[in-house]
């Protein structure tokens, strides 16, 4: 024992012999501070764990440094689901008397299992959270988080009281037990759980009591009033014909029941198949005709190029040897000197691209200036024709006219004009189609642009 | 008869562990021990002045 004022050991008298304080009153109370310690161990040991919390509680109002009682007190609390309320008195342990103490190695071992002690200190929040949600009236979420505490720690009593309680509320009696007797488990002697379980003992007799008197009213005797109905006179028949004629209608029934059950369903499974089947010819006969269709527009695409390639082909087979024999004629006009008849067979190559050979190009390139000079010639032949209403050969004439000098719109018009009037429509329109293009601010364009427009 | 508003009152939120500091702070209340030490103190003090005074 140490002096409560210096810290000395003490020796068997009562004054201290360090500071020579007087320490008989401190002595009474240590010595009873330690007589509830003991009763607080007795009954920590019986699992009356509010008994021996309120003992321990006692002891340390009667002296704070006893370190035994307080220590115990820790584990009780710990036993108790409250943590955090053991770990201050552990400390408060350890601060009194830092050397020798168990205290420490309580605080270790809660603190090393950091897993355990983290479920510990969460469930302990979502108590304080049930508690709210109570207290707001939301018992419906309170329950919710209880369940899953008191699933996860069945230790924190607080939690298991609380959902007891919010059992009794809904009349779960069976439930409330349950939760009560896990209580009763850990702290034998719960106040508030014995109280609880009284109540749902006896509710629990009482809902018995009641469903007795109810068996009791239904199974009451008969009395002198009530009508006794005896039991029918039936009997069956117990020969072997009748067993025979029951086989025999029993076996037809069956087979009616097969024709009627099974057999649909055996031709339903067959339409099934069958409309299965059908479905898929279909869908391959239409894939089928997509693929024909398919071929057959490929195939009148390219019969469509051919033809168009074999058309192009002799045209410009055909201009050419066209161009080629008008170059020759002009040629051969030149070597006689007869310019206007160079000129009108030059005038005649419509398009100079066909003539493929350079020979060619070159020798047409030496005649071609000779076109100048003939151009009012043809243009006046032309006319002459037109005035004797030769329309198609003023055409032709006009146009050689129109190839010799492209700058002239007379000759292109009246070319098309004598065109028109001879019934070419193509030619006409070809000329008036120039016009529109070429010779967009000339005075035929509006007569021009009439009959493309109209043609 | 159980009534539940009253039994509500009952329970108190527990500590969170944020908490331990303030608890262990607020935990030092004078045990009777101390309480009779300073009584003592308190009569001692009080006869000296006294003791002085008649003197």
């Amino acid at each position: 024992m140490k002096c409560n004022y210096c810290g000395a050991v003490l020796a068997d008298g009562d004054i201290c012999p360090n500071c020579g304080a007087d320490v008989a009153i401190y002595r009474k109370i240590a010595r009873v501070s330690n007589a509830y310690y003991n009763r607080g161990l007795e009954k920590a040991k019986v699992r009356d764990l509010t008994g021996a919390c309120e003992s321990l509680k006692t002891a340390l109002a009667l002296d704070k440094r006893n370190i035994p009682g307080r220590n115990l007190l820790g584990l009780v609390y710990l036993e108790l689901g409250v943590v955090v309320e053991a770990l201050s008195q552990w400390v408060i342990s350890k601060n009194i008397q830092p050397e020798n103490n168990l205290a420490g190695e309580y605080i270790e071992a809660v603190r090393s299992d950091d897993a355990h002690f983290n479920e510990i200190t969460e469930a302990i929040k979502k108590y304080n959270l049930s508690l709210k949600y109570v207290q707001n009236g939301n018992r419906d979420m309170a329950m919710i988080q209880l369940k899953k505490i008191t699933a996860q720690n069945p230790g924190l009593i607080q939690a298991q009281l609380l959902i007891s309680l919010l059992y009794l509320a809904k009349k779960d009696y069976i439930r409330a037990k349950r939760h009560l007797s896990v209580i009763l488990k850990i702290d034998h002697n719960n106040t508030l759980a014995l109280s609880y379980m009284e109540e749902v003992q006896s509710m629990v007799r009482e809902r018995k009591g009641g469903r007795e008197k109810k068996e009791k009213t239904v199974e009451r005797p008969l009395n002198g009033n009530d009508v006794i109905i005896p039991r029918g006179g039936y009997r069956t028949p117990s020969n072997g014909a009748a067993s025979v004629v029951n086989v025999l209608v029993g076996a037809a029934i069956g087979a009616v029941l097969i024709w009627a059950l099974i057999v649909p369903a055996k031709v339903r499974g067959v339409k099934a198949n069958f409309n299965s089947d059908i479905q898929n010819y279909s869908e391959q006969l239409s894939d089928s005709n997509a693929q024909i269709n398919s071929l057959q527009s490929q195939l009148d695409a390219v019969t469509k190029e051919r033809d168009a390639y074999q058309n192009s082909s002799s045209q410009t087979a055909g201009g050419s040897a066209k161009a080629l024999n008008s170059l020759v004629a002009a040629a051969s006009a030149s070597l006689n000197n007869n310019n206007l008849e160079t000129a009108e067979n030059l005038a005649d190559i419509e398009d100079i691209s066909v003539l493929t050979s350079d020979q060619a190009k070159n020798l047409y390139n030496k005649l071609s200036p000779v076109m100048t000079g003939q151009v009012s010639a043809i243009a006046d032949k032309a006319k002459s024709l037109s005035a004797a209403n030769n329309y198609a050969q003023a055409a032709v004439e006009f146009a050689r006219a129109f190839r010799c000098d492209t700058t002239q719109a007379d000759y292109v018009y009246n070319a098309a004009k004598a065109y028109e009037q001879a019934s070419d429509t193509a030619n006409a329109k070809k000329y008036y189609q120039i016009i529109v293009n070429d010779f967009k601010s000339s005075t035929y364009i509006e007569e021009a642009d009439k009959y493309v427009s109209g043609h | 008869m159980i009534n539940f508003e009253d039994e509500i009152k009952k329970f108190q939120r527990s500590l969170e562990i944020e908490e331990t500091e303030d608890e262990i702070y607020n935990s030092d209340a004078p045990d009777l021990t101390e309480l009779i030490s300073r009584l003592v103190e308190d009569n001692d003090k009080r006869t000296a002045a006294d003791r002085k005074r008649r003197s």
